[in-house]
């Protein structure tokens, strides 16, 4: 796709404008706005689309009313919605959903096969998107969310949260206070991150998928092709769907997808790496089945600078630090080669504010601290690692055009199609 | 063997090709455990040629007809494989097969597998094969994800052709795969499809691919389109429209980009509602003409919906300033606060004036966003029009706070402090509050005049702001300030902000400034930096300190104290104490002792004798009986022998008693277990502290210490010992009676064993107990006897342990026998099981009535099965070979009982995987306990291991139970069957087979429980255990049955149990084999196998070898293994394990080779011995686990670390490392031997 260089500049200036825009500390809304720039109605509603266990996380959220559910499984729609019959009303096809003007919120509660279709089929619709990990199952479909919340002007998250909220996983302190660290140059750079059991995290390899499954009748209160849709056809068995689907490539990675966005997105905002991406990959992995999700041992991401990420799944390094600079290294559990490093921490500046309440985000149109943006660009970390894993070769990675170099086969991993009339 | 390269070369070359193993072999490899062997494997299917990979493609089968999955893993492997740069020439080729396979493949599912390996590796080849298929209804879609993932003119036309014959079912896959593939030749016939279809789905998905296509002919199509249809249809078209306009741009048509979403603007009706379709047409709009926009954005903010403002605001920062401020005079306030704040992000420092005549607006909203538009601009001037605003206007002085948080220019903090000093203090509440947040990097310099401000607010906040942000270079000023300000406020806060400064530099750097001030400085001046010093923690700073509490000047000296008192680390606590001991000054001592006592209590890491000597020193120099305190309540969390004693001096100083007895009792009983150090002695301490406690927990705890050892007379204490043997260093015989059996304290430490020790008791007593105590680590146990005399020749053995295999313990092993006159007891050491010294750490011996504790008669295990094989795990007498809650189940009539509000977990004391285990039980109403099984010791059972519930559910207390809850089910996991429980008294048998990941329970001859637990993942192995809750039930004929040669997860057995498959013969060694010829190593082989079958046999389940013959091979080689071996020699047994079919792993007679098994006894360079004897007497089972990987070794023998990650050496040829591969062998040493359990895991 070439372009002329007028179209380019229109376009690099649009980009440019929109940056500045997401640079914008937050103001409130005191400062900012008087009473004509609020919604109507103060009171944002809400839809849950997908529910499976997951979904119950989002039943307890008051920034809006929930009034719709959604689900393929006549029987998960009732469970869910046991006891909320007056104040929701359930539906098969999210479409409908979409299609209802009252709704201001969906939460996409699906597995992530279905993620990037829906955001951007609910982006179209007007809707604003509270969307599970991971974002998407390929980097082509985060990219065309990524598009899609700019261009109709939507808010997003993602739902973790560990950035900005609560101890880092099972490192034992906020990203904050590791993003503090990093910012004081007191490690050093480049850095090298490693995640793995040793530095506090559990990449869950119990998400493998069982290979050859026997087909099984589809039972009557799930709609099975709706279930599937944009992943490719495959006869039915129960361990394809709820609850098992991670240990399938067509729908999700295993542990890698299960957990990978919890464990990475903090990582790319501890590191500064909001915007960017590795571009080295390389995978230390037994052979995997074409449809069922297998172990790994080892993904080693190299980006441009230097600095190395490090997903140690079999737990090799015992030494392992989490952060580790060329001046010094920062363990689970905020240990330390730095002496003294939780009391130096204290004298430090605080990192730039982060916008956390989603509601208000909605409110003032403005990016939520975890977006499409910074969401996509963990959520590749995963679809990487998931990419060398397949394939069982090094690849190397453009961050800016965000493709495959040299290797025009590995991008059909990238772009995967979608059956009818699903599409990105 | 290296002056003969090419030789060696070819035949390794004709070895490959011959060795190239047939495509079943290959296909039996899969998964490939890593990316090497996977290429290795792909490298040989694809050398083998178009002939091999049919086969592979032969076996997929139908899902559900059998297990194709390796001859999946393999294909799709190789699809990616061949996908990679520079593999063309294999792609053609697995294109071609893979074609080939779809083509002949009958079944739907099979062939939409090979159109899924196609996606990956097919290219312009098969996009044109597949143009058929395409028009196939139940492959139509397989066939578009491949044609789509291989895109290009060839995919184009198959895609255009299909699409011309396509049917209802196949339309839209096609019409989608159309528009992706931007079929600009498929227009027509999409279009046709918009005019005449009446499947609403099919017409959705052409209005789609003509967006995607973006042809000339379909805009008015699209824009027709618009009106028709609900919401959700609207919606899509809309999309579609959108589409349209972003495909011209890519097109590089912006003039027909700009035209589209203009007309899509232009629609005011209904349609035009939805915002966020009208934030995407302006966009668009934008991209398609940049600033030839700001018109329509223009006109969009004036929207009555507040998120087409918000877009359009966005959208607007890229408009010239000058534009922007002129529409921003006019319009509602949200529409010009709307302009504000995108003029703020456009950092354009020109908007200044006209931002700031926007601040004189009446209405508020205008102001505050004009407000926040100035912060964003960041600059010295943006900062000053907000301060002199606040002048003016008082109201805004919150909005404006807020906005100058938000800047960050260096000289931003020098204009608020020329503002703060210039202006009125009720003015400056809020700009303090600015201060006191301001971010790094700042001008902290600027703030200094402020922190010398007479005004307290304003020096505390730029005090705060600089212990934020101010470097080593404010120091001295800060440092005058807290030594000079007439205000103590202000040196207070100059203190903090330095101490704080100070803490993030280098420690030495930040003391400088200070130590400068300090030389120069007047009495007074010194003691008020000596106050702050503790804070630095620099090295420097202390011994300034130590040097300030040697001077003369009597308030330095005393500053010197206080702040040497108050040192963080522990080098203050040996000058603190001196100066405890010598100090003239009251206040000084008492300052000096309790800063010891703080600092020793606070220090994690030092060893407690050097702590308890420590505590001791500040007791000689406490002057006063509140100092004493403090350090008896530092000795109470200490448990030693010394502590106590350091204490129990206290108990008769009035003043102290009360404190003195509470640590006497923290310290004896505040240990986990019973001290191991309690002697005579400290029994009368602890009984004296008894007395002056008060009633409660502690004296409760201590009283049933004592309670616990009585005091009794042990006749040997300091009595005459003799030996047959010398002792190791200081340990002499006498340590074997001297009152301590601390572990540390030592013993007699003998220098070999066999040998005996004696004690001489003085006169000839009557005696009925002898209590031994030997080291103990949790492992090793001692053989030996006891035997006593009157006239030290004629000798009577009392005690014989010389079997045993219990490992010792703290609370060591009682004898007791008949009461019998003697003077001299012996105690005979056979055997330590550690290493050959004897380590007996005290012996007691008692008359009778006199000893600690009634004993019981000794009774070991009945170890010999019956005739199906069980052994017993109850000996029906005590709770011998149980550990656990042994007091709280008690034995009567061969049965054991769960006492009643005691029993909690009773464990047996060994380990067990797979078993039979048969055993009765009977139930008292409501009673509730539970079998565990492959349990820990320790944590729950139910999670870790298994819990099998045992349980009177009839009882109406457990009318809700959950399924999983009733008689028999796994807990939590596998519901039992019920109604099989005889009634509450009577005798139930149960039967518990666990058998790999098969757990069956068998209740009065009715299966109950027959459950598979693979997706479990529990402990494979563990203790069985009754896991009581205080209710009563009784347990007998508790026998077991191990079951062998069942693997444990993930691992493959070697040996069947059965017979001899999988193993072979053994033919020479690994150089010599290399060097036949095929036809002579078949030979050899041949030969081979025959006399393994001769000497090697099966029976029981074991591998037995007669003693002559070769050693025993497996037939297939292993690389990086982890393997498990049980193995059993008889006396003077030899043998080995063979890796990569190279020596060894040694197997040999513990008695006769006392460094034990399980070294690399091979080695020359790289240590050969095992790091401890870990083996089980002659006779007895052993265990090895073996991991391998690459030259290094590691064995565990019987669970003990033997040999920690050793290289083996290439013993056939020591220039070599370790060959990377090879066969697993059980050496031949010329003696029986038997082997079982026998698994592999391939790492």
């Amino acid at each position: 796709m070439k372009k002329s260089a007028a179209v380019r500049s229109r376009r690099s200036f649009l980009k440019e404008s929109l940056a500045a825009g997401v640079a914008f500390s937050i103001v409130p809304r005191h400062v900012l706005g008087g009473p004509g720039f609020l919604p109507p109605s103060e009171q944002l509603t809400r839809a849950i689309i997908g529910c499976g266990s997951i979904s119950r996380v989002h039943l307890p959220m008051d920034y809006a009313r929930l009034i719709a559910f959604c689900d393929v499984d006549a029987t998960r729609l009732a469970t869910r919605m046991k006891g909320r019959e007056k104040e929701a009303k359930g539906y098969r096809d999210f479409r409908e959903v979409l299609a209802r003007p009252d709704i201001d919120v969906v939460h996409l509660c699906t597995p992530p096969h279905w993620h990037g279709p829906m955001a951007i089929l609910a982006a179209q619709a007007g809707k604003d998107v509270w969307c599970e990990k991971p974002m998407t199952r390929t980097i082509g479909e985060g990219k065309k969310v990524v598009e899609a919340m700019e261009r109709y002007h939507r808010v997003f998250r993602i739902n973790t949260w560990f950035r900005f909220q609560a101890n880092f996983y099972g490192s034992g302190v906020l990203a904050r206070d590791l993003r503090k660290v990093v910012e004081s140059g007191m490690l050093g750079w480049p850095l090298r991150v490693t995640v793995s059991g040793v530095t506090g995290f559990d990449w869950k390899h119990n998400w493998c998928g069982k290979p050859n499954l026997a087909p099984q009748p589809v039972p009557a209160h799930l709609d099975y092709d709706m279930w599937l849709g944009p992943a490719p056809y495959k006869p039915y068995n129960a361990d394809r769907v709820h609850g098992r689907f991670r240990g399938y490539w067509d729908y999700d990675g295993g542990g890698l997808g299960d957990m990978g966005q919890h464990f990475l997105d903090p990582i790319q905002y501890v590191m500064g790496k909001d915007g960017d991406s590795p571009v080295e990959i390389e995978a230390d992995a037994p052979l995997q089945h074409p449809d069922a999700v297998g172990t790994w041992k080892r993904v080693t991401m190299r980006y441009a600078d230097g600095c190395e990420l490090i997903l140690d799944g079999a737990n090799q390094d015992r030494e392992a630090a989490l952060l580790e600079g060329p001046r010094g290294k920062v363990f689970k559990g905020f240990r330390s080669t730095i002496p003294d490093l939780r009391h130096k921490l204290k004298s430090l500046p605080d990192p730039t504010p982060q916008a956390t309440d989603f509601g208000e985000c909605v409110r003032t149109r403005s990016k939520f601290a975890l977006n499409e943006v910074n969401g996509h660009r963990s959520c590749t970390l995963i679809n990487l690692a998931k990419i060398a894993i397949r394939l069982g070769r090094r690849i190397r990675f453009d961050p800016v055009n965000q493709v495959i170099i040299d290797d025009p086969e590995a991008m059909r991993l990238v772009d995967q199609p979608m059956r009818a009339p699903w599409q990105v | 063997m290296r002056h003969r390269p090419i030789l060696v070369l070819s035949i390794f070359l004709s070895l490959q090709l011959m060795a190239a193993p047939a495509v079943p072999q290959l296909v039996d490899k899969m998964p490939a455990p890593n990316q090497g062997t996977a290429n290795e494997i792909y490298a040989q299917v694809l050398t083998t040629g178009p002939e091999a990979l049919a086969e592979v493609c032969a076996m997929i089968v139908p899902p559900g007809t059998g297990d194709d999955s390796k001859a999946r893993f393999l294909l799709s492997g190789l699809a990616f494989h061949v996908s990679r740069p520079g593999g063309e020439t294999d792609r053609v080729v697995l294109e071609k097969a893979l074609l080939t396979a779809w083509k002949g493949a009958k079944d739907r599912e099979v062939r939409a597998f090979f159109l899924r390996q196609l996606r990956w590796c097919g290219g312009d080849e098969s996009a044109r094969a597949l143009r058929d298929e395409l028009n196939e209804p139940a492959l139509c879609e397989a066939a578009a994800f491949t044609v789509l993932n291989i895109g290009g003119d060839a995919a184009r036309d198959s895609v255009t052709a299909a699409l011309a014959t396509a049917s209802p079912e196949t339309a839209a896959t096609l019409l989608r795969a159309a528009g992706q593939l931007h079929c600009e030749q498929a227009t027509e016939a999409i279009l046709a499809y918009v005019a005449n279809s009446q499947d609403l789905a099919i017409r959705r998905m052409a209005i789609g691919a003509l967006g995607e296509i973006g042809a000339p002919q379909a805009e008015s199509v699209l824009l027709e389109q618009l009106t028709t249809g609900d919401r959700y249809q609207q919606s899509l078209v809309l999309a579609s429209c959108l589409r349209y306009t972003q495909r011209q741009l890519e097109l590089e048509r912006p003039a027909v980009a700009a035209r589209v979403a203009r007309k899509l603007l232009s629609k005011t009706a209904g349609l035009m509602a939805e915002p966020a379709s009208q934030a995407a047409a302006l966009h668009t709009l934008v991209e398609a003409v940049g600033d030839k926009a700001i018109g329509d954005l223009l006109t969009a903010i004036h929207s009555d919906q507040p998120q087409i403002v918000a877009a359009a605001a966005d959208l607007l920062v890229a408009a010239p300033t000058t534009r922007l401020l002129q529409e921003a005079q006019t319009g509602s306030p949200s529409e010009r606060a709307a302009l504000l704040s995108a003029i703020g992000k456009q950092h354009n420092a020109t908007a200044l004036p006209g931002l700031s005549e926007a601040l004189k607006d009446t209405d508020e909203s205008v102001r505050h966003a004009a407000i926040s538009a100035i912060s964003m601009l960041n600059s010295l001037p943006a900062a000053q029009a907000l301060l002199q605003h606040i002048a003016s206007n008082q109201a805004d002085t919150a909005a404006v706070a807020e906005g100058l948080k938000t800047m960050s220019s260096d000289e931003i903090g020098a204009a608020i402090s020329a503002e703060l000093t210039a202006t009125r203090p009720q003015r400056s509440a809020a700009m303090l509050e600015v201060l006191a947040r301001l971010r790094a990097p700042q001008s902290p310099a600027a703030l200094l005049p402020l922190a010398q401000s007479p005004d307290k607010a304003l020096h505390k906040a730029a005090c705060a702001a600089l212990a934020r942000i101010g470097t080593d270079k404010q120091l001295p000023a800060l440092i005058d300030i807290l030594a000079n300000s007439p205000k103590s406020t202000a040196r207070r806060a100059a203190a903090d902000a330095a101490v704080q400064i100070a803490q993030r530099i280098e420690s030495e750097a930040a003391f400088a400034p200070f130590a400068q001030a300090y030389a120069s400085a007047s009495t007074e001046t010194k003691a008020k930096i000596l106050k702050v010093l503790p804070n630095l923690g620099s090295s420097k700073a202390l011994g300034l300190i130590q040097q300030a509490t040697a001077t003369g000047e009597a308030p330095v000296r005393d500053a010197g104290v206080r702040a040497l008192a108050k040192w963080p680390h522990a080098p203050a606590i040996a000058p603190l104490l001196k100066i405890a001991a010598n100090a003239d000054v009251e206040t000084h001592r008492i300052l000096a002792v309790r800063g010891a006592v703080e600092l020793i209590g606070r220090q994690t890491k030092m060893p407690d004798t050097e702590r308890i000597g420590l505590y001791q020193q500040a007791l000689m120099a406490a002057p006063r009986a509140d100092e004493k305190k403090l350090v008896l309540a530092g000795l109470g969390g200490r448990q030693s022998r010394r502590a106590l004693h350091a204490a129990g001096a206290f108990l008769g100083d009035p003043a102290l008693k009360s404190e003195a007895a509470l640590a006497v009792a923290k310290i004896a009983a505040g240990g986990k277990a019973a001290p191991a150090w309690l002697d005579k002695e400290s029994r009368e301490l602890i009984a004296k502290a008894i007395e002056i406690l008060p009633e409660g927990a502690w004296r409760t705890k201590a009283t049933a210490l004592i309670a616990q050892f009585p005091a009794s007379a042990n006749l040997a204490k300091g009595k005459p010992v003799t030996t047959s043997i010398g002792h190791e260093r200081g340990n002499a015989p006498e340590r074997a009676v001297d009152g301590n059996r601390d572990i540390k304290a030592g013993g007699w430490w003998g220098a070999g064993s066999p040998s005996w020790w004696q004690v001489d008791l003085g006169t000839v007593q009557t005696i009925d107990l002898v209590r031994c105590y030997f080291y103990y680590d949790g492992r090793r146990y001692y053989q030996y006897t006891v035997s006593v005399s009157e006239d030290g020749k004629a000798w009577t053995q009392v005690a014989d342990m010389s079997k045993t295999t219990t490992p010792t313990t703290a609370a060591g092993a009682p004898h007791g026998f008949r009461p019998r006159s003697a003077r001299y007891v012996r105690v005979q050491v056979i055997r330590n099981s550690a290493n050959p010294s004897v380590h007996l750490l005290e012996l007691e011996v008692y008359a009778p009535g006199a000893g600690p504790e009634k004993v019981a008669e000794s009774a070991t295990l009945d170890a010999k099965p019956d005739s199906e094989g069980f052994v017993s795990l109850f000996n029906g007498k005590d709770l011998t070979g149980w550990v656990g809650d042994t007091t709280g189940y008690g034995v009567e009539n061969g049965t054991i009982s769960c006492i009643k509000g005691k029993g909690k977990r009773l464990s047996t004391a060994g380990q067990y995987d797979n078993f039979i285990l048969r055993f009765e039980f009977k139930l008292t109403p409501g009673a509730n306990n539970g079998l565990a099984i492959r349990a820990p010791l320790t944590g729950n059972p139910a999670r870790n291991g298994y819990e099998l519930q045992i349980l009177d559910n009839t009882h109406q207390k457990y009318a809700k139970l959950k399924p999983y809850q009733y008689h028999g089910s796994i807990y939590s996991l596998v519901p039992a069957k019920r109604g099989h429980l005889k009634p509450v008294g009577e005798w139930n048998q149960q039967e518990v087979i666990a058998r790999g990941d098969r757990i069956t329970v068998t209740l009065n001859g009715t299966v109950i429980v027959d459950a598979d637990v693979a997706e479990h993942k529990r402990s494979e192995r563990g203790h069985i255990g009754f896991l009581g809750h205080g209710d009563q039930i009784y347990a007998r004929n508790i026998r077991i049955k191990e079951l062998h040669n069942i693997p444990p997860r993930g691992f493959t057995p070697l040996f069947n149990g059965q017979d001899l498959s999988g193993w072979k013969g053994l033919v020479a060694n690994p150089i010599k084999r290399a060097a036949m010829t095929p036809d002579q190593l078949a030979a050899e082989q041949k030969k081979a196998d025959e006399r393994m079958r001769q000497h090697w046999q099966v029976v029981d389940g074991a591998l037995v070898f007669d003693g002559k013959g070769d050693s025993l091979c497996t037939a297939k080689d292993y690389a990086d293994v982890e393997l498990h071996v049980d193995w059993k020699i008889k006396t003077k047994g030899d043998s080995g394990i063979y890796l990569r079919g190279s020596p060894q792993i040694q197997i040999w007679d513990p008695e006769r080779w006392p460094v034990g098994s399980g070294g690399l006894y091979n080695n020359k360079k790289n240590p050969r011995k095992p790091l401890v004897c870990a083996d089980l007497p002659v006779g007895q089972w052993n265990r090895f686990r073996i991991r391998m990987v690459g030259e290094k070794v590691t064995v565990h023998l019987n669970d003990q670390l033997v040999t920690d990650n050793v290289t083996l050496e290439n013993y056939w040829n020591r220039k070599q490392p370790i060959f990377p591969t090879g066969q697993i062998e059980l050496q031949n040493h010329g003696n029986t031997l038997w082997f079982r359990n026998v698994y592999v895991r391939e790492l």
